[in-house]
């Protein structure tokens, strides 16, 4: 065999590897779409996307509005990211701008450690824990609300959301705070006005990406969300995200009916969220790029 | 060794420096005159760019770094590396242009802009005129004027370079310390920024580390020759590259070594 042939045949393979995650994804999107579509034969687009009631097992009339459930999503996601992006980023700043060498060296194997923790358990602290704690501090009559998803949630993914911080803020060569210092900047000064602008793109994809994991998160919201199919007016109220919704329900339909079609459909609202946040990461790395900021 | 007759804007006695337990400057004493530029060379890890970043306690920045010794600094007698004294009041009053340009990602305005800001400068009135005063200075008022609203990253690498000069004039410094400013640059903007650097000695001190012993040559006023974190001689730029009385000096600049 030719050394042109055995490079023809190392490349074949290489490609046919790297396909397969791309068929993987075509893959899924078809069966979502395939299985999904056909519940906008029994529900319009926009009664799905915007009606209140979600009922889809009652007998008579059955509803399929998935809003209580969109905004359970956006209420467990956003509660989250209050809570992630002050303390994810300002931990990150720490780690990467603040802590001498050997504190560094112990927070962050830690912070990395808190990332092993499974979904499962942070649902068991919450359930446990936390939403008994919810109930009688702010006297309420379940503590299991959007208020205690979105700290279980905030614990999950800070881990997450804090490395990928670092990272953009460590990316930031020495030379520019340097830079900052020698004109007679001080430490504030060169994190806020120099480091964290410098990393900026870096540190909203960070959080983005977070927020991107806080919505396709399952177990947690599952456990400690409350599951009321409600539209929320506050975060100490019960909500059932979109995930939840799915888990909850797709061991009870009936494969192919209604039901069924419209839990997949929920899939496909997720999806396109999920697809909207990573194209955003992109544009903001590509606007970034074009103007040469970084 | 020095004229005594010049006016001195700073002093280094005794000067030690260590990297943890290696020690990179050794006893240095060097004398800067007052607006003149003062270059430093030597071979690669003589320790010219660590005696350079000692005048704004730059190593502060980093663990485990050490000074002995002292740097007066003129008139007021203040040993710029003594503990006590706050290395940010030191780069209030001493500025620097790094190796490689490295303006901060912002607009070309708010890179001159920043150093000001720091300082507390908020007018508008008076950001511009001092935006436009050191741009002018560092002869880049010209290239950049109806585009001081673009990022700093658009323009070439000699333009950057300049800004960078711009940026530390801003704040009026006392002197200025340069860390091989042109050795990422081509001929053309290296020439640039020599003639701007030989301008600026009408109004500050500078202390400039070069590996190019012509650019000493052409724009120094005095030389150091250092080895081993040694000042092996030290003399009018003339004199050193005329006649240097120490042979090692000679060696080096007629380049049978380094």
């Amino acid at each position: 065999m030719t050394r042109a042939t055995k490079d023809k045949i190392i490349e074949w393979g290489i490609t046919l590897i790297a396909l397969t995650s791309v068929i993987s994804f075509l893959g899924i999107a078809v069966v979502l779409f395939a299985q999904g579509l056909p519940a906008f034969n029994f529900v319009g687009l926009w009664d799905f996307l915007t009606g209140r009631g979600w009922h889809p097992t009652h007998v008579y009339e059955p509803e399929f509005g998935i809003l209580p459930l969109i905004m359970g999503t956006l209420w467990v996601a956003a509660g989250a990211l209050i809570i992630t992006v002050p303390f994810g980023v300002g931990a990150a700043i720490y780690i990467s701008e603040v802590a001498r060498p050997a504190v560094k060296d112990v927070i962050k194997p830690i912070i990395e450690l808190l990332n092993s923790v499974p979904s499962v358990v942070m649902g068991f602290i919450g359930l446990l824990i936390l939403a008994p704690a919810v109930m009688n501090l702010f006297n309420l009559p379940v503590g299991l609300t959007i208020f205690t998803a979105s700290v279980m949630l905030a614990l999950l993914y800070m881990p997450y959301v804090v490395s990928i911080a670092e990272d953009a803020l460590n990316a930031i060569p020495m030379s520019l705070r340097e830079a900052s210092y020698a004109v007679g900047a001080n430490k504030m000064e060169t994190i806020t006005k120099v480091v964290l602008p410098a990393a900026f793109p870096g540190v909203s994809t960070a959080v983005i990406l977070g927020g991107g994991q806080m919505i396709g998160e399952t177990m947690i919201v599952l456990m400690v969300a409350g599951g009321a199919a409600m539209v929320p007016t506050s975060f100490f109220e019960p909500a059932r995200p979109m995930t939840a919704t799915i888990a909850a329900e797709m061991g009870e339909t009936v494969v192919g009916g209604d039901h069924y079609h419209a839990l997949f459909a929920i899939g496909i609202v997720l999806f396109v969220i999920t697809l909207i946040l990573f194209i955003l990461v992109n544009l903001i790395e590509k606007k970034f790029r074009r103007e040469k900021l970084w | 060794m020095v004229a005594n007759s010049e006016k001195l804007k700073a002093e280094t006695k005794g000067l030690s420096f260590y990297y943890g337990n290696v020690q990179a400057l050794k006893d240095i004493r060097l004398p800067l005159t007052e607006k003149e530029v003062t270059a430093l060379i030597g071979p690669s890890g003589c320790g010219k760019t660590t005696l350079l970043r000692c005048f704004n306690r730059m190593h502060d920045l980093y663990p485990h770094n050490k000074y002995e010794g002292e740097i007066t600094i003129f008139p007021d007698n203040i040993n710029i590396v003594d503990r006590g004294i706050d290395p940010l009041d030191i780069r209030m009053r001493i500025g620097m242009v790094f190796q490689k340009p490295n303006p901060f990602p912002k607009s070309i305005y708010e890179n001159i802009a920043f150093g000001l800001r720091v300082r507390g400068v908020r007018k508008k009135t008076i950001l511009d005129e001092q935006i436009e005063k050191s741009l002018t200075r560092a002869a880049l008022w010209e290239e950049t004027k109806d585009r001081l609203q673009e990022s700093a990253f658009n323009l070439s690498g000699g333009q950057q370079q300049r800004l960078c000069i711009a940026r530390a004039l801003a704040t009026g410094p006392e002197m200025l310390l340069f860390d091989e400013p042109t050795s990422a640059l081509d001929p053309i903007a290296t020439s640039k920024i020599e003639d701007l650097i030989v301008g600026l000695k009408e109004e500050v001190t500078m202390l400039i580390v070069t590996h190019n012993m012509q650019q000493a040559a052409r724009i120094s006023d005095w030389t150091g020759f250092m080895m081993l974190g040694e000042l092996i001689e030290f003399d009018k730029t003339d004199k050193i590259f005329t006649n240097p009385a120490k042979k090692l000096t000679e060696s080096y600049i007629t380049g049978r070594f380094g």
